[in-house]
């Protein structure tokens, strides 16, 4: 691990401030599986959250000089903008789709499991293949539900992260939060079921 | 309470955002009802393979075409700035026209206010009459012999 890959977001930040590309390219390495994955959950397509991750790290890049640590952490404020960015990407998938196919295919290829080294799960190749598949399928009822339900039980589930900081990031209320994943959890399971 | 209820309640457990004194009632319920046990099995087993997300990474070429996007990014507003520095251009071109112009007014050319200041001062120097400019001498000379 480089010296750079120790520093915090806070101090990252106020180096590439400065003008130093490479504290905020520790910044990209750092995020870019998160934003990806949120990315990829609400757009439901492999190549619009590339798009999103590279148009994400752009708008982070212009309006560095705008954040605050007061108000939120930094990854907070990423994977707002993150959000943010996805919703209108899905939307004009949506738009695209209605004006050519009526309804969309997502032709993309899947997505790559790769072997986490922190995970002990990964080391074992057919717990692996089991759970792809599994995903898979989950993956294809995620679609089905509202967008809102989703980003939440993405946030929750994959980056771990509080009822709190599910609600800054979706500028909604903790409560909301709880009713956002406990509805999305019911219907996941009344999709699955069918 | 009703199931639902409940079922909210195994929710915030599985997201570890029960309280404590919460936890008692729910697990009584659990003991007894069918249909709040299978969904907190079901709920859990979800969770898991949602989890299991986190092992699906990115392209690895994903972060480095982002630093490379934004490198260019960086080098693209440092060469736009340059056509702000030639749109000025017609500016100091104007500024310069106006000195020349301001220079002519008053008698003398820039040129020659920037060449001949120093000369003229060391010619003054050497003329008698410190009111009259050499030139004004030739001028008079010339008049007088033309009245010879």
């Amino acid at each position: 691990m480089s010296r750079l890959a120790t520093l915090s977001d806070e101090q990252l930040i106020e180096e590439a401030l400065k003008g130093s590309e490479a504290h905020f390219d520790v910044l990209v390495e750092r995020y870019t599986p998160q934003i990806y994955r949120l990315a990829r959950g609400i757009t439901n397509s492999h190549s619009e959250a590339e798009d999103v991750v590279q148009e994400t790290f752009l708008k982070i890049f212009k309006n560095l000089n705008k954040f605050s640590s007061d108000k939120a952490n930094f990854k907070t404020w990423a994977l707002t903008i993150a959000r943010n960015q996805s919703i209108n990407t899905l939307a004009s998938i949506k738009r695209k789709a209605l004006q050519f196919f009526g309804d969309r295919e997502d032709d993309d290829p899947e997505p790559d499991f790769s072997f986490n080294p922190m995970s002990s799960e990964a080391q074992d190749a057919e717990t692996l293949m089991s759970l792809k598949q599994r995903f898979y399928q989950l993956e294809g009822a995620l679609k089905k539900i509202p967008e809102r339900q989703k980003t939440a039980l993405i946030l929750k589930t994959q980056e771990n992260m509080s009822y709190e900081e599910i609600a800054n990031v979706m500028s909604v209320s903790v409560s909301s939060v709880e009713s956002l994943i406990f509805r999305g959890r019911k219907k996941l399971i009344e999709l699955l079921e069918k | 309470m009703k199931c639902e209820d409940f079922q909210k309640r195994i929710s915030k457990l599985i997201d570890k955002e029960l309280s404590a004194d919460s936890m008692d009632a729910l697990h009584r319920h659990l003991l007894s009802c069918a249909d709040c046990s299978e969904f907190y099995e079901r709920s859990k087993d979800i969770n898991h393979v949602l989890n299991s997300a986190i092992l699906m990474a990115p392209n690895t070429a994903l972060a480095q075409r982002v630093k490379e996007k934004i490198a260019n990014k960086t080098k693209g507003s440092m060469t736009e700035s340059r056509p702000m520095f030639w749109r000025s251009v017609p500016v100091y071109a104007l500024v310069a026209l106006l000195a020349v112009g301001v220079g002519n007014l008053a008698g003398k050319t820039l040129v020659h206010s920037l060449l001949y200041q120093n000369s003229e001062s060391a010619l003054e120097l050497m003329i008698p009459n410190g009111t009259e400019y050499l030139s004004d001498i030739f001028v008079d000379i010339g008049q007088e012999g033309q009245a010879q």
